[in-house]
């Protein structure tokens, strides 16, 4: 299946760069193009949109607040990547926050970007594991936020094992090698997850876990 | 001029009132008394708009004489800016024209005139900015490029100072990154400008070794006297934070301390090959 991906950027020579770039990779379709936040709103309410490339920083609404007005779509929701020029960024630690999948460094070589929209499209994996995880490690909030644990407390003793192992970086396949079980089974245990939490994705998963405390940050 | 044209209309109106009085005396009189009082203030404000430029020509000169160390700081981050942004859409737009270049040569027209245009504006942007840092960086004129492949002279000039210098060079040379080659060339020049300074004729041991992997420096002097302060306070001047600052920047490392049989060593690892941050 064709994955429809939309690019919000300001500068029209990311936009025009980026175009060029993943026109020649199969399975992507570039089909819309947005210059700020509100466009790329607008775009994904009128037409199926998979994966969006957001700019954190965009005049009229910035890329963590089009993230959240992206999230609103529900179901209909596109997978959010942010742009960043810096990889230690607190903006791109609150788009995840707000249901963003992952990032991307401006600089990410061309054949890592097609890759990085597919891994984030599938869902079965965190983009950049380790990159991602010191970035909210480094800024997530301190100290349990009380909200959280409380949801963390309707998860059963399963559930917690399958996020505390999400949280590390590890993929449904390599959750159900640890546990022992089909890789089924962690899907809908994720599933589960996801939905008892209200998180819409692994990113957002993670940046939980270290916000209600379930993982200390430095643990492996 | 709102000021003068107020100054006009008063006295002017205060002429009017005069006038209702003593119908011919203002008349008479105003005319050139209010002239030469317009003239007066022509001239009061044309002095004082020239005080205003040569206030803000001094203001001009002090702010880039008074660019200390937060100000460069201020230049440098944004020269940063600058370069980042440039060089980034530059190589996005390059990786874009390669790759529709048979399939799309309008659009890679495109790009390479984005290239030409990025490319050429953050060099002007950056001479601009370095010319706010001053004279000072001027220092360039007349010296080698910073490049490792200029050791030679950097030995030589040490010579010249009464070093007695050993220089050996081990491996094959190849030519290395740009800015690993400009940071082996500086601490270079440092440890050798130390040595100079902390241990005057005293015999000094230069080695570049080239790997497949890294690049190596080491510079050994065997000083004793001027050593023997400085070695208590481990890199008191002598720009081993810089030098170890330049290194890891790259991935490398420097090592410096007293070293046997005598004297000071300074030993730095700059690894080739991608830098991944």
């Amino acid at each position: 299946m064709t994955l429809r991906l939309l690019i919000a950027d300001d500068e029209l020579l990311i936009r025009s760069g980026l175009r060029m770039v993943l026109s020649v990779e199969p399975g992507i379709k570039l089909v819309a193009e947005a210059a700020d936040g509100i466009e790329a709103v607008e775009v994904a309410m009128r037409q199926r949109i998979d994966v969006a490339l957001i700019d954190v920083r965009m005049p009229r609404l910035d890329g963590i607040r089009t993230t959240e007005r992206l999230m609103q779509l529900g179901d209909r929701a596109p997978r959010v990547l942010i742009l960043t020029t810096y990889d230690l960024d607190e903006h791109v630690v609150a788009a995840l926050r707000a249901g963003a999948s992952g990032f991307l460094l401006k600089d990410t070589a061309p054949e890592r970007l097609a890759e990085a929209i597919r891994v984030v499209a599938a869902g079965d994996a965190l983009l950049a594991p380790s990159v991602t995880r010191r970035l909210i490690e480094r800024y997530a909030r301190h100290g349990p936020d009380s909200r959280r644990v409380t949801a963390l407390e309707e998860l059963t003793p399963r559930e917690r094992d399958v996020l505390a192992l999400l949280a590390r970086g590890l993929t449904n396949a390599e959750v159900a090698d640890t546990l022992v079980v089909a890789e089924s089974t962690v899907k809908s245990h994720v599933s589960a997850v996801f939905a008892k939490l209200g998180v819409r994705d692994r990113a957002q998963a993670v940046v939980f876990a270290y916000e209600s405390g379930l993982i200390e940050p430095g643990s492996r | 001029m709102a000021g003068l044209t107020a100054e006009v209309a008063g006295v002017a109106a205060l002429a009017v009132a005069a006038g209702e009085t003593f119908a011919t005396v203002p008349l008479f009189l105003g005319a050139p008394w209010f002239a030469g009082r317009l003239v007066r203030r022509l001239r009061e404000q044309t002095r004082q708009l020239h005080d205003v430029l040569v206030e803000l020509e001094h203001e001009r000169e002090r702010s880039v004489r008074l660019a200390g160390a937060e100000e460069r700081a201020r230049i440098a981050r944004d020269l940063h800016d600058v370069l980042a942004h440039g060089i980034g859409v530059v190589a996005l737009q390059a990786a874009g024209a390669r790759r529709v270049l048979a399939s799309d040569p309008d659009a890679a027209t495109e790009a390479l005139a984005a290239i030409e245009e990025a490319a050429r504006s953050a060099q002007i942007e950056v001479r601009h900015l370095l010319d706010l840092l001053g004279p000072e960086h001027e220092e360039h004129d007349g010296a080698p490029l910073p490049r490792l492949s200029s050791a030679e002279q950097l030995v030589e000039s040490a010579r010249r100072a009464g070093l007695p210098v050993e220089y050996r060079v081990d491996g094959e040379p190849v030519p290395l990154p740009a800015a690993v080659d400009v940071a082996a060339y500086r601490i270079l020049q440092e440890s050798l400008t130390n040595a100079v300074r902390h241990a005057p004729g005293a015999a000094t041991r230069v080695r570049v070794a080239y790997s497949r992997d890294d690049v190596e420096l080491e510079v050994h002097d065997e000083g004793s006297g001027a050593g023997t302060a400085a070695t208590k306070t481990v890199g008191s001047g002598r720009g081993l934070t810089g030098m170890r600052a330049r290194a890891a920047l790259h991935g490398g490392a420097v090592e410096a301390g007293p070293a046997a049989p005598r004297g000071f060593r300074v030993r730095a690892r700059l690894p080739l090959g991608e830098s991944v941050a």
